[in-house]
């Protein structure tokens, strides 16, 4: 279910309980079906694993497509930049474009640690 | 599917200019856009508080609708329809399926034609720009024609961006206008947007992919900012005011303790401020005696001193026309507004909250507490609302966004001890416990305790069984804190006002006539002895006055004693005494039950008129009150009534049962079907009986 007919990226049936990943290859079925190779041999954190102040990209979302697809919607998406706020849950992030831009994007989103514990981000800076 | 045509268009004036327009010729318009960018602000401004509301068919999604002139520039004039405001068109969620079934002409808020809009206006965050954006590609997606209202630019300005309508319009390929929705600045300019709208022809065409539109909308975004604009004036990731707000107000000590705080201010506002209209409308109904001024000509004492039921007795000849105007249809008015400033003030308050942006902080806080039981952080306030009358908490479960959880939260609202409760409980803790206040107190709040835990007991159950499902983990936008718009609060309490009105109310009108009818007949003569003591006191009232008095009191009590149990609701409840004996009741509290079924408060006062034949309107006269009833005797002249068990029985069956019948209304309606009130009637109704014959078994 999830977007309709969006073909997800997104789409993992169980989610990993552990707040570092390392992704090598992942295969479809290790992924639920959506994952290519592009994280090949990078270290991705969990969202949940960062510190209040930090600042990161998004590289995979690894929930399900529904919840997937609502924080797209809300600006979470692959490449998106954020910044911590909070940790915790909610686990507060304010959320940038995929592209510096002169145009603002001030909006803070509030995730649950389930949510946030399936948002993994390569840390910048 | 809509039932096409089925009214005509909202607002729209009965004569005038566009009086002569054949319907096929009003625009469709819809209104679109993300949560918090204004969108219900700009639809107040233009409908200028003159909008209908009604429902998307087969949900329970509010569709407010409103009429809009196309003004002195020319165009048409058209129906406005507020859709709700959605981060996604594709998103699997009611609201999204909502709005893309409106744009696709498939559906449309009752009343209206099912017909594909003419024009679609996408309201959007000035100061969040790309983000808005990519729900701008997905209309356009649909090649509908349409304008784009940049909202809050005020805002975005203040925090040092600039964007160019001009520019952003070119990139768009369609009208682009700035509004400040809350102050009205530019409102005429979206009546001409809707006029000019057309199907967008972008610089940069929409693509299909989900990545390629949140690129597609940082690249549109960017071409929008003003020429010679540095941007904004920190990093769009700097830490705001707000931020710093929200690490007190998010914590999980500090937040709670702030959310408990905010939380009693709130429903102290409401209990001390709802008193005084309450009491006015219960004034203008039943009478005040100390309303009644010797200035006053004799009509006007009478109604202000017998309100407006005692004012139609006096006025009209007896009979069945005068009671059941004055006993049966003025009483269930006055029984139906008397909700109305809980209900109005309990959104407005909640309103001007929720404008702050602070409400969805404290769903994140609760959502802590209430994620076990399967409930949202949502729950909180209408479970909290509850506490004071469950019709304006299970009307502010619309604030729940799964619907799953909404009707969880609506099925178990009413197990929270109301304010209704109340009397029943001072009346039966006070039998218990005469004289030992402390051992009440706590049986009292042992009273709340357990509707609470029954309650989120039944969430769980429900949560697991009927409405069984994934509860979805929190994610919601944390707007920046901000001074509320009181207009908008105003918007939705009439609103909110109106509704209950319109559909509970007059399901509880019809309820209360027929509980009033069951109540009141059939006519019965007077008891032989009632009559002997009128005819003593007759013959007394000369030589002893004071003893002919006390007769005659003597024999009006067993008169309505006698009425009572002789009317449809006492043979009732003497038929179905035998279903109640587990519970330890006799036919007189069972009488009491059945009669307590519209309104549990009623309970209080048919116990005093079956049982002591008198109600009391002083302190005294509670004392003797509660003096005779707890002597009171069943019908075998030496059990009392009110043993402890049966007074344990019957106060735990109050705590759970659902003795509310305007609640029933109200779910129905909030529910969106009578299936879930007869499953909430049928639940707490069981629950209270099994607990009630359990507590009686273990006491007696």
């Amino acid at each position: 279910m999830g977007r309709r007919g969006s073909g997800s990226r997104a789409g993992v049936g169980g989610v990993s309980s552990v707040n570092v990943s390392k992704f090598m290859m992942a295969s479809p079925a290790q992924t639920g079906g959506g994952a290519t190779g592009t994280l090949s041999g990078v270290e991705h954190a969990a969202l949940t694993a960062l510190r209040p102040g930090q600042v990161a990209v998004i590289r995979e979302i690894r929930l399900e497509a529904d919840d997937a697809a609502l924080l797209r919607a809300m600006g979470l998406c692959v490449n998106a930049t954020l910044r911590v706020f909070r940790v915790g849950s909610p686990c507060v992030v304010a959320v940038g474009g995929v592209k510096p831009c002169k145009c603002g994007g001030m909006c803070r989103v509030g995730l649950a640690r389930a949510l946030a514990g399936g948002v993994y981000v390569e840390l910048k800076g | 599917m809509s039932d096409a045509g089925t009214s005509a268009p909202v607002g729209r004036p009965s004569g005038g200019t566009s009086g002569s327009r054949d319907d096929g010729e009003i625009r469709r318009i819809a209104l679109l856009g993300n949560p918090n960018t204004g969108k219900t602000t700009l639809f107040n401004q233009l409908s200028g508080l003159k909008a209908k509301t009604s429902n998307f068919p087969g949900t329970t999604l509010e569709a407010r609708r409103t009429f809009v002139r196309a003004g002195s520039e020319g165009g048409r004039d058209g129906v406005l329809i507020d859709l709700p405001g959605i981060y996604s068109l594709e998103l699997d969620q009611l609201e999204s399926r909502v709005c893309r079934e409106v744009l696709a002409g498939t559906s449309a808020p009752i009343g209206e034609r099912a017909v594909p809009p003419e024009c679609a206006v996408v309201v959007v965050d000035a100061a969040n720009l790309a983000r808005n954006l990519m729900l701008v590609g997905e209309v356009m997606r649909r090649r509908l024609p349409m304008a784009v209202v940049l909202n809050m630019m005020d805002v975005a300005r203040a925090k040092g961006i600039d964007i160019d309508p001009a520019r952003l319009g070119a990139a768009l390929g369609c009208v682009v206008v700035v509004t400040n929705a809350r102050s009205g600045h530019g409102v005429d300019g979206v009546r001409r947007a809707i006029r000019d709208a057309r199907i967008p022809t972008p610089e940069h065409a929409v693509p299909g992919s989900d990545e390629g539109l949140r690129e597609w909308a940082d690249e549109v975004a960017d071409h929008g900012v003003a020429a010679g604009s540095e941007g904004p004036h920190r990093d769009i990731l700097d830490e705001t005011r707000s931020d710093r707000v929200d690490r007190v107000l998010l914590n999980p000590a500090l937040g709670l303790l702030v959310f408990a705080g905010v939380m009693t201010g709130l429903f102290y506002t409401l209990f001390v401020l709802a008193h005084y209209p309450m009491g006015w409308i219960d004034a203008l109904f039943n009478g005040n005696a100390a309303w009644v001024g010797s200035w006053m000509p004799g009509w006007l004492a009478t109604l202000a001193g017998s309100g407006l039921t005692g004012a139609i007795e006096a006025a009209m000849p007896e009979g069945v026309v005068r009671d059941l105007l004055s006993q049966g249809v003025v009483a269930g008015v006055g029984s139906t507004v008397i909700f109305l400033p809980q209900i109005c003030l309990l959104f407005f308050l909640i309103s001007l909250l929720e404008d702050t942006g602070y409400l969805a902080r404290g769903a994140f806080l609760m959502d802590r507490l209430l994620r076990p039981f399967g409930l949202p952080g949502h729950a909180f306030v209408p479970l909290l609302s509850s506490h004071a009358c469950a019709l304006p908490g299970i009307m502010a479960a619309r604030a729940i966004p799964d619907m799953k959880e909404r009707l969880a939260t609506i099925l178990v609202a009413p197990f929270m001890t109301c304010s209704a409760r109340l009397p029943v409980y001072v009346l039966l803790t006070t039998l218990l416990f005469r004289d030992r206040p402390a051992l009440a107190a706590l049986a009292f709040v042992g009273c709340y305790g357990l509707g609470i835990f029954a309650g989120v007991g039944t969430a769980l159950i429900a949560r697991r069984t009927i409405l069984k499902g994934k509860s979805r983990p929190m994610a919601m936008e944390l707007p920046t804190y901000k001074w509320p718009s009181v207009r908008n609060a105003m918007v939705t309490t009439r609103d909110r006002g109106w509704t209950f009105l319109k559909n509970a109310g007059v399901n509880i009108l019809l309820i209360c006539i027929v509980l009033w009818w069951l109540g009141a007949y059939p006519h019965v003569a007077p008891p032989k002895e009632a009559t002997a003591l009128r005819e003593q006191a007759s013959a007394l009232v000369d030589s002893q006055p004071e003893r002919a008095e006390e007769l005659s009191v003597t024999a009006v009590e067993m008169e309505l004693r006698h009425a009572k149990a002789e009317s449809f609701m006492g043979i009732i409840g003497r038929t179905v005494q035998p279903v109640f004996a587990p519970l330890g009741f006799d036919w007189q509290l069972t009488v009491g039950v059945m009669a307590s079924f519209a309104a549990r408060e009623v309970f209080v006062s048919t116990m005093t008129v079956v049982i002591a034949g008198q109600e009391s309107d002083d302190a005294a006269g509670d004392e003797r009150l509660m003096t005779r009833l707890h002597d009171a005797t069943r019908s075998d002249g030496a059990t009392p009534i009110f043993t402890p068990a049966t007074s344990w029985s019957l106060l735990v069956f109050f705590v759970l049962a659902m003795q509310c019948l305007p609640t029933l209304a109200v779910t129905a309606r909030e529910a969106g079907s009578m299936k879930w009130a007869l499953l909430q009637l049928v639940w707490m109704t069981g629950v209270a009986y099994g607990a009630a014959a359990l507590a009686y078994a273990v006491m007696a």
